[in-house]
Formats: structure tokens, C-alpha cells, sequence
């Protein structure tokens, strides 16, 4: 049997193996490690093995994942997220839609410090959304924008998926952090224009709220001020070159752990539980990142990469057709698996075509990122969708109804990103020369 | 009894082991930050890119067991979620079985690895730290993992998946 049949074997029985409902991880290392052994040798495949996972666990460049969890957890447990959109609803909840275009400020910039995008879904679910029922807003713009909204932090920095991108293609993430920022302020402004067209059409959907006092309203802008800072520093530090990424993160969690604390809003049950939350959120993402590295052992070494590539190439076809294929398995994959397991087991294997194809890789993780974050909120899993379910009890179908016209807009940020890589591009190329 | 057991002690070493990975990232997280302000007054921590590099492997090694147990890892439930709680049971011993045998194997491999490490004297250059202590807690790690996949199939894949 030749190398690269066996490689196909692999990955065909590698896919049935998920739908056991084994760990990704755990799957990814046995086909890995199957393949390695059945071409070279089972001596070898265990070196190897063990050389992967000692290599990931102990890597320098890894611990920024669960610094960067960590302050992310820190900020969620202290109710930071909460406080933000009480300041931003006080500027803008008296506008039509004004509380809907609350929780997508609010949600932006709860984003600059924290990574998850369910973390957001599930706080915004339990906080926004029962503040616009007592304002008679449709739960169908309700829970459709909080569903919507988590996603906007796999672009603004510091992003988990950004992070871990760089890690497999060996980019920068000071670039890709910098290139994530205009689409993400992109996609965050169409948010705010769905919300704004949609209330336009059906007034009815979003009565106006409460109009408060300057006085009142300024009173809240510290809480809106202290993550600007933190972000500025911690993501300024890092372009700057004054930071490595582990450092940032390092930080970053610091400075977010001192502030909350000192304010009194993370006692120690919320600290032990942002340390909690970060090294099982590290251990799951470096056990998916050890596994797809013995896996990718096996799948360099059956020559499919270079296979795929050729064949592409060989195909006579125009690259962005190319492009929008892989998109689309991209937008397959992330709807069936978790968004960063697909990502860790499909970029090796593209990210080589899309290099062959003469795309830029920064440029090309921002449309995967875009990718992704429609991913997250198409059927059939559609994680933040089921969140926001759960926590408001709505039926699923009504949740989707809220969340289409969102995602069209990140079709359309996908499709303007597409045409106009500058939107990507931009920043680093000014700013990190 | 016997399950009761198992599952006991197999929580129990978890949560002992996430308490150090918690102890290290914080650890990590203070060190870190002094580093980066000694550096900022011409006084960087010497060494603090290997204790670094070693705690990590503590943080992820250690958090390894506690991750499994609370189901913390990615996993498709697609099909599982479909069919009748008796094949799904089946299917959930089978991949216990699996993990169960990929992490021994796992658990040898890195711990003939830390052998070969510390025959062969490997320190790391600034502060000569062996290699194969980090070496030994990963394996050991990884044998724990063994026996909370043995207590998941003891409680038959109670534990919610987070």
C-alpha cells in the first residue's frame, strides 16, 4: 500500500474515530501514532510520541495559553463583564435598540481581556438579556445578538485561536494580534448596523430604555477605562517587542488579577476558580496541539500535504477557487467539531497549499478566524447558539431566527475581508515593518 | 466497593495534582511578571525562560487527570447523543479502553524518555536543571490519567462534559 493511501486510511478512520465520542486529542495521537509505526517503525512511533508530548507540555511559547485564559477567567469571575454593560446601556440604552447596541459595545470591549467567546455568550445571556425583556425587546434580536456577539473575540486580540494559529504555522502573534483588530472592529460596527437596520424596520422589536444623567453615566466610564488600559498595555507591550507572547499574558493576568482584587471583586473561591478554568481550558488545548503534532508526524510523512498541494495546484484552477473550497471545509469542519480542534487538525494540512497558492498566511488566518466564528454559530453545532438556549430556555429555532440576520453580516465582513486584504494586512504592514 | 474505591482515589490524586499545576502557573504568572521589571531596570531573573518552560510542563502534565475527570477535553457527541444509552455505554468502555492503553503506552514512553535524559546528564544550560524530573511527573501524570479512565468506566461516563 503506498504512503499516501495509507495516510487517506488514516484520516478516514481518524474521522470515524470522532464520532465514537473519543477526545479529539486522544484520537488524533492513536491514528498518529498507528501510522508513524506502520510506516517507519513502532520503536520510533513511541520516541515519538513521548518527544510531542514532552515537547508541547513543556514549551515556553504554550504557558501564554493559559496566562491568557487566566486573565481572561479572572475578569469573567469578577463580574467585569457585567459592569460593562451597565456603563455602556447608560450611554446608549434611551436609542432605539440602544440595549442590544449596549451588549455589542460591551461585549467588544469585555473582549479585549478575555478570549472565550462562550464565557461571553453565557455572561451576556444572564445579564443583557433579561435587561431588555424588562424593556419588551423581541427575544428573537435578544438572544440572536448575545448568541452573535462572543464571536467577535476569535478576532479582536488577544485571541485564543489567533494564539494558537501562530503556534502551528509559525507566525507572529504580535502580527496576527495587530491584523485581528480592524475586522474585528469591523464585524463588531456591522453588528451595530444590523441592530440599528432591524429596529429600524420593526420599532416594535426594541422600545427605547431609560435615559440617564451625564453624572450617572460617567460614574461608570473607570469600569470601561481599566481594560482599555490593560489591553493597551499588555497588546502594546507585546507589538512593541518590550513583551514575548508568555510574557503578555503573564502580564496581563497580573494586572488583571491586582485590579479585580483590589476592588474587591474577585474574592479567593473566584480566583481558585480562574486558575481552575485556565489550566483545564491549557491541558485541553496541549493535549489537541500534542496530539495533532504526532498526528502530523504520520500525515507529513504519507506525503498527503504535498499530495494535496500538488494535486490543487494541478487542478488548473483559479487559487481563490482554491481558497473558497478550503474556506468551505473550514466552515464544515468548524459546524461539526469544536472551532479550535478543527483548526489544529486542518491547517497543517492546508496551510501549505494556501503558502503554494501566493496568499498571505496573516491575511489568510483572519478569513479562517471570520471562518470560524460562522462556524460557531451555524447548525448543526452551534455552541454558542446552544448556550443561550440553555440559559434563556428559548427554543433553539427562535435563537437561530435572531442570530441570521448577525450572520450575514459575518458573511459579509468575510466576503469585504476576501476582497480587500488590506483590512488584514493594513496594521502590520504599517506598524511592524 | 470496589468502584466507590477506585473513584475515590482517583479524585482524590487529581485534585492534589491540580492544586501544584495551580500552585506552578501561578508561580509562572509571578515570576514572569518580576522578570519583565527586573529586565525593565537592567536586573532580568536569570534562568527564568527554563523555570518557565519546566513549570509548564507541570501545569499541563498535572492538569491532565482533573481535565479528563471533569470532561473538560473536545469531543464530538453527535452520534452518542443519538443512539440507545446501552450502545452508547459500549461505545463510551471501548474509547475508555483505548485511552486507557494510550496512556500507559504514553505514560512508558516518557518515563524511558526521562531515563535516556538523565543517562545522558541533560540540564538545562543557565541553571542546570535535569530534564528528567519533568520527564518523571509527566509520565507519572499520565499514569493517573489511566486511572481516572478506569474510574469513568467504574461510574459508566456519569461526569457531566463541560
Amino acid at each position: 500500500m503506498s504512503e499516501i493511501a495509507l495516510g487517506c486510511i488514516g484520516l478516514v478512520v481518524l474521522l470515524m474515530l470522532f464520532l465514537t465520542g473519543i477526545e479529539l486529542g486522544f484520537a488524533m495521537t492513536i491514528i498518529g501514532f498507528l501510522g508513524f509505526g506502520i510506516l517507519r517503525s513502532f520503536n520510533a512511533a513511541i520516541n515519538l510520541m513521548a518527544k510531542d508530548f514532552f515537547d508541547a507540555f513543556t514549551s515556553y511559547a504554550f504557558i501564554v495559553i493559559p496566562l491568557f485564559v487566566l486573565m481572561g477567567q479572572a475578569a469573567y469571575n469578577s463580574g467585569m463583564a457585567e459592569k460593562l454593560y451597565s456603563t455602556t446601556r447608560k450611554f446608549v440604552g434611551h436609542v432605539p435598540g440602544g440595549l442590544a447596541l449596549a451588549t455589542v459595545v460591551g461585549a467588544t470591549i469585555f473582549k479585549a481581556i478575555s478570549g472565550s467567546t462562550l464565557a461571553t455568550a453565557a455572561t451576556f445571556s444572564g445579564v443583557a438579556i433579561p435587561e431588555m425583556d424588562k424593556y419588551g425587546y423581541g427575544r428573537k434580536l435578544s438572544t440572536g445578538v448575545v448568541a452573535s456577539v462572543g464571536t467577535i473575540g476569535m478576532l479582536i486580540p488577544p485571541s485564543g485561536n489567533l494564539i494558537i494559529f501562530a503556534m502551528i504555522t509559525e507566525q507572529s502573534v504580535g502580527k496576527l494580534f495587530l491584523a485581528g483588530i480592524l475586522p474585528g472592529v469591523m464585524i463588531a460596527f456591522m453588528f451595530l448596523c444590523v441592530v440599528v437596520g432591524w429596529c429600524m424596520i420593526n420599532p416594535a422589536l426594541a422600545p427605547r430604555g431609560p435615559k440617564f444623567s451625564w453624572n450617572e453615566r460617567m460614574k461608570g466610564v473607570p469600569m470601561v477605562i481599566w481594560p482599555v488600559v490593560i489591553f493597551v498595555v499588555v497588546i502594546g507591550g507585546l507589538l512593541a517587542g518590550f513583551f514575548t507572547p508568555t510574557e503578555a499574558g503573564a502580564a496581563g493576568s497580573i494586572a488583571v488579577l491586582a485590579l479585580t482584587m483590589l476592588k474587591k471583586d474577585l474574592n479567593f473561591k473566584g480566583f481558585v476558580q480562574s486558575v481552575s478554568e485556565s489550566l483545564r481550558m491549557g491541558c485541553m488545548v496541549l493535549v489537541l496541539i500534542a496530539g495533532s503534532a504526532v498526528l502530523g508526524h504520520f500525515i507529513a510523512m504519507s506525503k498527503i500535504p504535498a499530495a494535496v498541494a500538488d494535486w490543487t495546484l494541478g487542478l488548473g484552477i483559479h487559487p481563490v477557487l482554491i481558497l473558497c473550497m478550503i474556506i468551505f471545509i473550514y466552515l464544515l469542519g468548524g459546524s461539526f467539531i469544536d472551532d479550535i480542534a478543527f483548526m489544529i487538525l486542518a491547517t497543517p494540512i492546508f496551510y501549505p497549499v494556501v503558502l503554494q497558492l501566493g496568499f498571505d498566511p496573516i491575511w489568510f488566518a483572519m478569513i479562517i478566524a471570520v471562518t470560524l466564528m460562522i462556524g460557531v454559530i451555524i447548525p448543526p453545532v452551534a455552541v454558542a447558539v446552544f448556550i443561550v438556549k440553555t440559559i434563556t430556555k428559548d427554543s433553539i429555532w427562535l435563537v437561530y431566527k435572531g442570530v441570521m440576520p448577525f450572520l450575514i453580516a459575518l458573511f459579509v465582513g468575510l466576503a469585504l475581508l476576501f476582497v480587500f486584504p488590506q483590512i488584514a494586512t493594513y496594521l502590520p504592514g504599517v506598524l511592524m515593518k | 466497593m470496589m468502584r466507590k474505591v477506585l473513584t475515590d482515589m482517583s479524585n482524590r490524586i487529581s485534585t492534589w495534582l491540580e492544586v501544584i499545576a495551580g500552585v506552578a502557573i501561578v508561580l509562572v504568572m509571578i515570576l514572569t511578571g518580576c522578570d519583565i521589571v527586573g529586565r525593565a531596570f537592567g536586573r532580568p531573573i536569570p534562568g527564568t525562560y527554563e523555570i518557565v518552560s519546566f513549570a509548564g510542563g507541570l501545569v499541563i502534565g498535572l492538569a491532565l487527570p482533573v481535565t479528563s475527570r471533569v470532561r473538560g477535553h473536545v469531543m464530538v457527541d453527535l452520534i452518542t447523543a443519538r443512539i440507545s444509552s446501552r450502545a452508547a455505554g459500549v461505545l463510551h468502555g471501548i474509547t475508555r479502553v483505548m485511552g486507557i492503553a494510550l496512556f500507559l503506552l504514553l505514560s512508558y514512553a516518557i518515563a524511558r524518555m526521562g531515563m535516556q535524559l538523565k543517562e545522558a546528564g541533560e540540564v538545562t544550560p543557565v541553571l542546570s536543571l535535569p530534564f528528567h524530573l519533568v520527564a518523571y511527573l509527566i509520565a507519572g501524570a499520565c499514569f493517573v490519567e489511566c486511572l481516572i479512565l478506569v474510574g469513568d468506566i467504574a461510574r459508566g461516563g456519569g461526569a457531566s462534559h463541560e
